[in-house]
């Protein structure tokens, strides 16, 4: 049987994509209530970010909705939508 | 055009130029270096459309298009400013517009995952013509420069010729480690980047 996923692994995704993404960004200074750019991000970071988050959670998330977020916690909130909605399909 | 790059961390801040709003803005950012360099950014933008515009900094007012594209509320003509780590590429032309990209060159950057995931899937070999790394980035900052001057996303990869015939992007010799690209729908004659 399949465990299911949460919402904190969805998190614990991103996190580890955006500490990997931005070397000197230290895991305290981590905040997903802030948006990437705040992190430090700029445009590429932020598609290899999500890009490689997508990947691993198996999943696919149209640009269209990628581009209304404002913040890390928005991001987690959508590719969690999306996790749940593929696994309730497959 | 005008064509400016410039080292962030030799900017000496002016906080008399910068708008309030601005600096209200900068204590968004998580980290200081990324707190300094927004302002060595608002400074540097300021103080370099004041020159190319005979305008006192702090009096230039700035709107955003429907797509989030800074533009000179006040004033003639079109800028665009990006930067990375800790450079920034300024560009400002008297007519026309103007977008302009830089991208440090970086050791790991995942080609697949992102063409795969973000833009859709590709076949293989669309993949391996990105390689090595410096390949995709030129087209990368050549599709951000594009898609900056038309102040719209584009799709990626691109052509410039399908997408807006009258703009043409250059990649401009930045020297290692950046790569960078201009797009204008202005003719440009030898392309030269000033280091300010």
């Amino acid at each position: 049987m399949e465990i299911a996923m949460t919402r904190d692994d969805v998190l614990e995704v991103v996190q580890r994509h955006v500490l990997a993404a931005l070397d000197d960004l230290s895991p305290e200074n981590f905040d997903p209530s802030k948006s990437m750019k705040d992190l430090g991000a700029n445009s590429l970071d932020i598609v290899e970010v999500v890009s490689r988050s997508m990947r691993e959670l198996r999943i696919k998330v149209p640009r269209s909705e990628l581009s209304k977020l404002t913040n890390v916690n928005e991001l987690v909130d959508l590719l969690y939508e999306n996790a749940v909605a593929t696994s309730r399909t497959s | 055009v005008n064509i400016w790059l410039v080292d962030l961390d030799s900017v000496d801040l002016r906080l008399d130029v910068v708008a309030p709003t601005e600096l209200s803005q900068a204590v968004s950012y998580r980290r200081k270096v990324d707190h300094d360099h927004f302002l060595a950014r608002r400074t540097l933008v300021r103080t370099l459309l004041g020159q190319v515009l005979d305008r006192d900094p702090a009096s230039l007012c700035f709107t955003n298009g429907t797509n989030g594209k800074p533009h000179l509320l006040d004033a003639a003509g079109d800028f665009s400013v990006s930067s990375s780590a800790a450079h920034a590429l300024v560009a400002y032309t008297p007519q026309g517009c103007v977008g302009v990209d830089i991208e440090r060159r970086r050791d790991h950057l995942d080609i697949a995952a992102i063409l795969t995931e973000y833009f859709g899937e590709p076949a293989v070999s669309d993949i391996d013509q990105f390689e090595p790394n410096d390949e995709f980035l030129r087209r990368w900052v050549q599709h951000e420069a594009l898609a900056k001057a038309t102040g719209a996303g584009l799709p990626f990869p691109c052509s410039e010729r399908i997408q807006n015939p009258s703009l043409t992007s250059h990649i401009l010799d930045l020297g290692v480690p950046y790569i960078g690209a201009i797009a204008t729908d202005t003719i440009l004659g030898n392309v030269a980047v000033q280091r300010w």
